[in-house]
């Protein structure tokens, strides 16, 4: 499974949608579980998947307006 | 790390002050205002259990997404450590993520706390020691 992959896996699994409703263009308005605390559920699970340290730098830089946009954290 | 309390969210103060009164507690430190987060805080203790009651008070408070989400009840656990910015490092390492920064708690006595959240245990406060 690429990272791609594995990020709409852990997004639909904490926004509670199908994995096949979500692309990477799905957009943050039309996703009404897609608020703070779920961007916030995203980036843990993401470091933990990944395995890698997230730097608080980039995650207050990186405006989050869609799923893609969690792959500039990486 | 040790366990300095566990953290309520309530939606009103006073009720929930009576009830944790009713089985045990009582007032350690009466309601206080925190500006940063837009929320009352009140601490209970019994014996050495201490509890920490957050209301928001404000429709943009750190908690009233939360409150929404899940409703009352625990939501974090709160651990007293000597050196914050060690402990903060320390659980960065071990996929900890920071959802509030380092910020100065007026309920407890100005100390600085962090909240940070693992997708294996959820939400824990880190509160610095006094010096």
């Amino acid at each position: 499974m690429n990272r791609e992959e594995k990020l709409l896996e852990i997004a639909a699994d904490i926004l509670d949608v199908e994995k096949d409703e979500l692309t990477l263009d799905s957009k943050r308005e039309d996703i009404e579980t897609f608020d703070s605390l779920s961007i916030v559920q995203i980036i843990a699970e993401m470091s933990d998947a990944f395995d890698v340290v997230i730097p608080d730098e980039k995650i207050n830089e990186v405006k989050i307006e869609k799923i893609g946009d969690f792959l500039q954290l990486l | 790390m040790k366990v300095h309390h566990v953290g309520y969210l309530v939606k009103k103060m006073d009720p929930s002050v009576s009830m944790f009164e009713s089985i045990g507690y009582h007032i350690e430190q009466e309601t206080i205002y925190d500006p940063y987060r837009k929320i009352n805080i009140c601490f209970l203790l019994n014996g050495t259990e201490r509890v920490e009651l957050i209301e928001s008070a404000s429709e943009d408070s750190t908690v009233a997404g939360l409150l929404k989400k899940n409703g009352i009840g625990p939501y974090h656990i709160c651990y007293e450590v000597r050196d914050l910015e060690k402990a903060i490092d320390g659980l960065k390492t071990k996929h900890f993520v920071i959802t509030d920064p380092p910020e100065k708690a007026p309920a407890l006595d100005n100390r600085k706390v962090v909240f940070m959240y693992h997708t294996k245990i959820g939400l824990i406060e880190v509160l610095e020691e006094r010096k």
